[in-house]
């Protein structure tokens, strides 16, 4: 065999590598596969990040990321609940499958536990350098959480590393706050660490019960998108809020792999941290009305979830959303299930 | 000096030393001083008002692979198809990034000649394989010779990387040696992972030659190159990589497993740098050149011997009879006269008796750090 020939089986061979890519940004208004919700810029983030350019930001700058945006996201993450990191522990990614490439594969040993129903992108962060892969066991009736038992079972074979989405990418459903507790507590005692994607938590409709961020920053690294919803998406960030220890590894492996962030995006992201927190609270509500009137006209398909930016159906919905994209949950782990943006587009034409 | 700490942190350090200095000049780090052309800026500021919600693909815009396809067929003298050969990648470390782990494996090995930039070691030991160093001389103006590279291979070598002019030694790889390495990759069956980063940048008679270029040479050839250098674009992080469709498969999923999509904003200014006016990236060119010559004039007063530069932004200088190693020499003249050189040997331990010194500041300032440099130099042979 030819040595081109050698790299192609191996590449095909390669399940995770080969996992689905999910695109960020919808084609148009009837594509509704993506996971947040997009507006146009605002003139004024434009203008900002237009004068940080002409004034000579077009330089490398700060492999973590330009310190004030740094803060920006301490302030954001402190706001979703996510509390216990500085500026000096959070490193700015050029979008979050950079994030959960970089702290999977600077964090996890030789093997790492991740839920059977999770975002593709995880599966093929894992497949650039294979390590030995543990699937938890999800429940449907919980919107496709792990189950505790299947995280007990897996810390107790010695997996140090535990990935998780809360909200799952999936469906939106979140921990009840006992339960992360339970999780934290589970993870701490096992001598393990535990990477959660917080990227839908700005979506949370919080009702007391259940929580976004109940794992404490000793042992948690969280990753997510920077200010979603409100225009970043053409030029995406992501974030990693981790313990010191691991600051120095996933900056080290960032430098290799790209240096630093985009200028722009960072300097626009900086103006959007100005007013996020109030547009955020604008878009919930519209969101929320938009879900309410999605779930009366879907009726009984949707899954367990709880945030206003997706539902999660079951594969008998495809019939009443002709003519719309929506992201297939075979694609995720759980067949039969399907994702969809919550968009006026779709209330509007039913 | 200590190879304790991967070159690149022994870099890290000097610089973030540097920043302490107020009245700090940098002559160590690629980052050219020019900002980035107007145009490039407002195609950015356009894309935001139009753009913000267009998707684009993992592997790029069409569009910017068009205009990549258009100036690797212009320039670099082979075509690739834009929609299988092209990928666009955060920048040119990215790109090397990608190349590195498609074409290398665990236990494998990448032959690299040293001097070299140290991220290449760095992917490699990400992907579980390792480097074999093979040496370049001074006296051969870091010529890489096939004799050589042939005497060095081992079963193990799966690639070969060519950087040319390479980063730090500024040298050119001729089209006959290019040749003479196809001819070996070809036989060992080993891909090219070709740097083309600098190659518009070249002085004097020199040619850059792509090893793509070359007959047989695209089909084993993964080729990077970015706007950072030739465009002043470094705080973008836009590159690519081009090569043969079977081997591109493998950097695009790459690509989607690393990162994802580049952002659509930095491809629109990265099609504007490619296909706008292209009048102000050769006067950097042309003022790098000029450059060149005070820094030259500069390490001639100083008693310094070098390789002139072939093509860069930079010149290897010899320290050899300063008695010193590279950082502790860089480290005296970044505390004595505030002016900041790399070290050679964090590039590769054998070329600790070297300085990278760049030239990308302006005239006026690259000759104060440059005097300033001779004034530091003087104590120090006084001391001697």
């Amino acid at each position: 065999m030819t040595r081109k020939e050698i790299i192609q089986q191996s590449h095909s061979a390669n399940s995770l590598l080969n996992a689905p890519f999910i695109a960020q940004l919808p084609i148009d208004n009837k594509d509704l596969s993506t996971d947040q919700p997009t507006t146009a810029l605002e003139p004024d983030v434009i203008a900002s990040t237009i004068e940080a350019l002409e004034s000579g930001q077009t330089h490398y700058v700060d492999v973590p990321g330009i310190m004030p945006l740094r803060e920006a996201v301490v302030s954001f993450l402190t706001k979703l609940g996510i509390t216990g990191y500085d500026a000096s522990q959070i490193v700015i990614t050029a979008s979050v499958q950079e994030a959960r490439f970089l702290t999977l594969q600077t964090m996890l040993t030789s093997s790492v536990a991740i839920p059977e129903v999770v975002h593709p992108g995880v599966k093929k962060a894992l497949g650039v350098r294979v390590p030995d892969v543990h699937m938890l066991e999800v429940d449907t009736n919980t919107g496709m959480l792990p189950t505790l038992n299947s995280l007990r079972e897996v810390l107790e074979k010695g997996v140090k590393t535990v990935y998780l989405e809360s909200p799952v990418r999936l469906t939106g459903a979140v921990f009840e706050a006992s339960v992360a507790t339970e999780i934290s507590q589970l993870v701490a005692s096992h001598g393990a660490t535990l990477i959660c994607d917080q990227g839908l938590a700005p979506w949370v409709l919080a009702d007391g019960v259940f929580a976004y961020a109940p794992m404490p920053a000793s042992t948690t690294t969280f990753i997510g998108d920077i200010f979603p919803g409100v225009g970043l998406e053409a030029m995406p960030l992501g974030f990693i809020a981790t313990d010191s220890e691991y600051v120095v590894g996933i900056t080290k492996l960032k430098q290799i792999m790209s240096i630093c962030t985009s200028t722009a995006s960072q300097y626009a992201a900086l103006k959007i941290s100005e007013t996020y927190d109030a547009k955020r609270g604008e878009l919930i509500k519209e969101l929320k009305a938009t879900r309410d009137a999605l779930e009366q006209q879907l009726g009984g398909h949707i899954l367990p979830g709880h945030v206003a930016s997706l539902i999660a159906l079951g594969a008998d919905a495809k019939a009443s959303l002709e003519g719309y994209s929506y992201a297939d949950g075979a694609d995720f782990g759980a067949a039969n299930t399907l994702r969809l943006l919550v968009s006026n587009s779709l209330v509007s034409s039913n | 000096m200590t190879q304790k700490k991967r070159g690149t942190e022994i870099l890290y350090g000097l610089i973030k030393e540097a920043r302490g200095y107020d009245d700090a000049i940098i002559l160590g780090r690629g980052d050219p001083d020019f900002d980035t052309p107007a145009h490039i800026i407002a195609a950015a500021q356009e894309a935001m008002k139009q753009k913000a919600h267009e998707a684009s693909p993992p592997e790029g815009s069409l569009a910017l692979r068009q205009a990549i396809a258009e100036r690797v067929k212009a320039i670099n003298g082979f075509e690739v198809d834009p929609a299988s050969e092209v990928v666009v990648t955060n920048g040119g470390q990215e790109a090397l990034f990608l190349m590195v782990l498609a074409a290398i494996g665990e236990g494998e090995a990448l032959l690299v000649p040293e001097p070299n930039y140290n991220t290449y070691k760095d992917s490699v030991t990400f992907a579980k394989g390792h480097v074999v160093g093979m040496p370049t001389y001074p006296n051969e103006a870091f010529r890489v010779d096939p004799e050589r590279v042939l005497q060095t291979l081992t079963p193990e070598i799966k690639a070969l990387l060519l950087v040319s002019p390479n980063n730090p030694a500024a040298s050119v790889i001729s089209k006959e040696d290019q040749l003479a390495l196809l001819d070996i990759a070809k036989e060992h069956d080993l891909i090219i992972i070709a740097d083309d980063i600098y190659d518009l940048i070249i002085y004097d008679d020199f040619v850059h030659t792509s090893p793509a270029s070359l007959p047989d040479g695209l089909e084993r050839t993964l080729t990077l190159n970015a706007l950072s250098k030739t465009y002043a674009m470094t705080g973008w992080r836009m590159g690519w990589v081009t090569g043969p469709a079977d081997l591109m498969a493998r950097v695009k999923d790459l690509k989607t497993a690393v990162s994802g999509p580049a952002s659509t904003i930095a491809q629109y200014a990265a099609l504007a740098a490619l296909t706008g006016p292209q009048a102000e990236m050769h006067t950097m060119i042309d003022t790098y050149k000029k450059r060149r010559h005070i820094v030259l004039d500069y390490l001639d007063q100083m008693g310094f011997s070098y390789g002139t530069p072939q093509g860069g932004q930079f010149v290897f200088v010899d320290i050899q009879h300063t008695g010193m190693s590279s950082l502790d020499l860089a480290q005296k003249v970044l505390t004595n006269a505030h002016v900041l050189a790399y070290p050679g040997g964090a590039f590769s331990e054998d070329m600790d008796h070297f300085l990278r010194i760049t030239f990308l500041q302006p005239e006026d300032k690259l000759g104060d750090g440059l005097s300033r440099m001779k004034d530091a130099m003087d104590i120090i042979a006084a001391e001697a």
